[in-house]
Formats: C-alpha cells, sequence, structure tokens
C-alpha cells in the first residue's frame, strides 16, 4: 500500500509523510510532475498525494497516468 | 469664439468612446477606440460590439444586454482580437434621450502580463507575496504539532494546541492583510443598500455573532452605485465593531440607519469631478466610545482599541469604501451616549431614472 507524493515544498512534504507513515503507509516523495511520471510508468502505487502547483506545471490540468489509473478525490 | 462641435471634441479625446445601437451594434467610436479596437469606424460601423471585444467579466456582459444599466469597471480583462488581452477601466451607461442606446468608454490600462505599474504597486502587493511565502511553511509548522499532540497528554498537549492556535492567529492576519493590499478589480453597478445589509445580518448570524439590531430604514431609498460584496464587508465589519463596542454595556444598542440625505456631502472623484454623495448609511452603537487619543486613527491599519485586534477591519472598510467613491467617517454624540459610524455613497445618476421616465 505504497502512496506516491507529490510535493515541493520541503516542509509540507515532511509533515504530510510524517502523517501518512504514522498511519502505515510507506511513502515515495518526489517534487515534480516529470519525475512523478517516471515514477508511475516503474512502479505501482496504491494512491497519489499531489500538491496543485509544481515547479513544472499545474497538476490540476488533467492528465493521463501512465498505466495506472486513479479515481481522483479533491 | 464658438464652441468646437461634438464631434471635434470626441475626436480629441485620448479615452475610446464608442457608442452601441440597441441590438448592440457600433453606431460610432471616436479615434481613440479605433485605435483600440485595430479597426476604423468604416469597418467598425453596425457590427456587434461582441465580434470586436470580449469581456470576461460576466457582469460587463449581462449589462450591455440590460441596455439601461449603468456600470463602471476597473481592472477589468478583456480581449481584444487581433490585439491580444487587455486591462481596461471603462464605463457603460444608457444614452440620453436615445431609448436603448448605450455609451462605453474605454481606458486601455495595458496588455495583461505587462508591468503596468510602477514602485507603488510593487510596495501594494508586497503583503500579497510576502504571504504566499509564509503560509506554506505555516502550513507545515501546524501539521508538525498536530502530528506531535497525537503522542501527547496533559500539559504537553496544551502545548502543540499553543502551537497550532498562534499559526492560526498569524494566518488569519495574514489573510486580513491580504485582503487589504489585494487589487480586485472593482465593478459598480446600482445596488440596492437594505439588500446588503440583511446579507451581511444573515453572514453574522451564521457565525454566531449576530448582534440584536433596530433598523431605521428610508423606505424609498435610491439605488447605491457601488459593489455588493463591497458593501457587505463594509457592513459586516462595521456591525461586528458596534457588538463588540456594546458587549459590556448593561442594555447595549445598534441602530443601522439608511436615509437619502440630497446635497450633503460632495467631494472630487479621481478625475475630478464633483461627485454627490447623497445616500447615507450609519451604523451606531450605545458602548464606551472610541478612545479619545485613538479617534483620529481608528481608519489607519494595525490600530486598534481591541486587545485581540489586528487593526484591519476598518481600514478594510474605509478602502472598499474609497473603492466605490465614497467617504467614512465616525462620530461621538456625549449626550445620547452613541458612536456613530457614517458611510456616504453616490447613487446611481440621473441619467438613468430619465430613461426609466421615458420607459415608463
Amino acid at each position: 500500500m505504497s502512496v506516491l507524493l507529490v510535493e515541493d515544498d520541503e516542509t509540507i512534504a515532511i509533515v504530510i509523510t510524517a502523517a501518512l507513515e504514522a498511519e502505515g503507509f510507506p511513502v515515495t516523495r518526489c517534487d515534480s510532475i516529470a519525475e512523478r511520471d517516471r515514477l508511475l510508468g516503474a512502479r505501482n502505487f496504491a494512491a497519489l498525494v499531489t500538491d496543485v502547483m509544481l515547479t513544472d506545471g499545474d497538476e490540476s490540468k488533467p492528465w493521463a497516468g501512465s498505466g495506472n489509473s486513479f479515481p481522483i478525490c479533491r | 469664439m464658438s464652441l468646437p462641435d461634438a464631434q471635434r471634441q470626441l475626436a480629441s479625446l485620448s479615452l475610446a468612446v464608442l457608442s452601441l445601437g440597441p441590438d448592440q451594434t457600433i453606431t460610432g467610436a471616436n479615434p481613440a477606440a479605433e485605435q483600440l479596437l485595430g479597426q476604423s469606424m468604416r469597418r467598425l460601423a453596425g457590427r456587434p460590439l461582441a465580434e470586436v471585444i470580449r469581456f470576461n467579466e460576466p457582469r460587463l456582459t449581462d449589462g450591455l444586454a440590460e441596455r439601461d444599466a449603468q456600470i463602471s469597471a476597473r481592472g477589468t480583462s478583456a480581449f481584444v482580437p487581433g490585439q491580444g488581452p487587455r486591462l481596461l477601466d471603462m464605463t457603460i451607461a444608457p444614452m440620453l434621450d436615445q431609448p436603448g442606446w448605450q455609451v462605453l468608454t474605454i481606458h486601455d490600462v495595458g496588455s495583461i502580463g505587462e508591468d503596468t505599474g510602477g514602485g507603488d504597486d510593487a510596495v501594494l502587493r508586497g503583503p500579497e507575496i510576502l504571504a504566499h511565502e509564509i503560509k506554506n511553511p505555516l502550513a507545515g509548522i501546524r501539521g508538525a504539532a498536530q502530528l506531535l499532540g497525537r503522542k501527547l497528554q496533559g500539559a504537553e498537549l496544551a502545548l502543540t494546541g499553543l502551537i497550532t492556535d498562534e499559526v492560526d492567529r498569524i494566518a488569519k492576519l495574514i489573510d486580513q492583510m491580504q485582503s487589504l493590499s489585494r487589487r480586485t478589480p472593482q465593478i459598480l453597478s446600482p445596488c440596492n443598500l437594505h439588500e446588503a445589509i440583511r446579507r451581511a445580518r444573515e453572514v453574522l448570524e451564521v457565525g454566531g455573532k449576530a448582534p440584536a439590531v433596530v433598523e431605521e430604514f428610508d423606505p424609498s431609498l435610491p439605488l447605491v452605485f457601488g459593489n455588493v460584496d463591497a458593501l457587505v464587508q463594509v457592513l459586516i465589519n462595521l456591525l461586528a465593531n458596534a457588538s463588540e463596542a456594546c458587549r459590556d454595556t448593561a442594555a447595549p444598542r445598534i441602530v443601522v440607519r439608511t436615509r437619502f440625505a440630497s446635497g450633503l456631502q460632495l467631494h472630487p472623484s479621481a478625475a475630478g469631478k464633483p461627485v454627490r454623495l447623497p445616500i447615507e448609511l450609519r451604523v451606531s452603537d450605545n458602548g464606551p466610545g472610541i478612545d479619545p487619543a485613538m479617534r483620529e486613527h481608528v481608519f489607519e491599519p494595525f490600530v486598534t482599541t481591541k486587545k485581540a485586534g489586528q487593526g484591519l477591519g476598518l481600514a478594510l472598510v474605509r478602502r472598499l469604501v474609497r473603492d466605490m467613491n465614497g467617504r467614512v467617517s465616525h462620530d461621538r454624540d456625549d449626550a445620547g451616549n452613541w458612536t456613530h459610524f457614517r458611510v456616504h455613497l453616490p447613487m446611481v445618476s440621473e441619467v438613468r431614472s430619465a430613461n426609466e421616465e421615458e420607459a415608463a
């Protein structure tokens, strides 16, 4: 039950990682859309937690998951 | 020497002026308008306005369709085919003696993305940039304190609670500073002041902060030329202040009065033209009054007489009222033991009422 966290703010990423790990979810973190797509192509994740505005794009825009398909809850 | 004719006067204006017929087609454009739209009058004549300029603000499009609407907008964005997105100051008004016709004035402030402001602009935006940079670390601190709090109890838990509470206090302060510095496009149109008062009271009721208010409304009050959201915010702040001011009074009383005070209050608008402010809104409370040493300064930011206040409520009131070309003041009636806050606002101009009479 691994979670992929996409967040470019270091402080927020540390806190969210700690909170998810406290609930028993292992967390993989990245800080860009490019890195996210690479990770999604390489592994399977149970869930994705993402920031909206990232340095390399606006995450709220629709995107095609690479092999993964996630129902989106906002 | 005779006065130059109207055509020549219009041609000399740097402000774009367009006239529209009843079907919103262009019937006239001065040279400044030709330049703004990038087309000559010969090509503009008879074309629907929507083909040459598209407004992003639905209230402008609706106002145009309404035909007798009177609207003024600052810093509103529009798209001009061939010229791209533009930032405009503009007004829409019905044409005198020509039912269904409208006159538009447009001042091109600049293209979007262009740095239009000078140093003053940067200073105004400063708090907003700062706020954005502070909010992320604050969210981190708050989250970390919450996580730690899960493992704690008793006095130690109270300490993490203190962290989250104080972070919330800073965040609230930043929100208020942002609303004070934010330069949102302001759209002015006819609005019902009594409706705004009712909405403000509803908001305070939902928040559980509703004071008992006596309404003294002038039922024949004309429409205000303002912005309904700004009016609601002004009233929320004034009513909340009034209720706080008389909280420790034995029989607290708050009175909201509206009246038409013809001929009162004259002040020059940004364009230097005198504007009448005949609509008076007064919010009164029977609290102890403002500390005389503070009276001169209550509308300045960060000035407060409250223990837990930040001193931004009345500063925001003043900014919003000024954006509506109004004035706000306060006075003390020692004999009756009342503190009055008065807001003077412009009414919808006579052009509209003349057209309405014609329609009636």
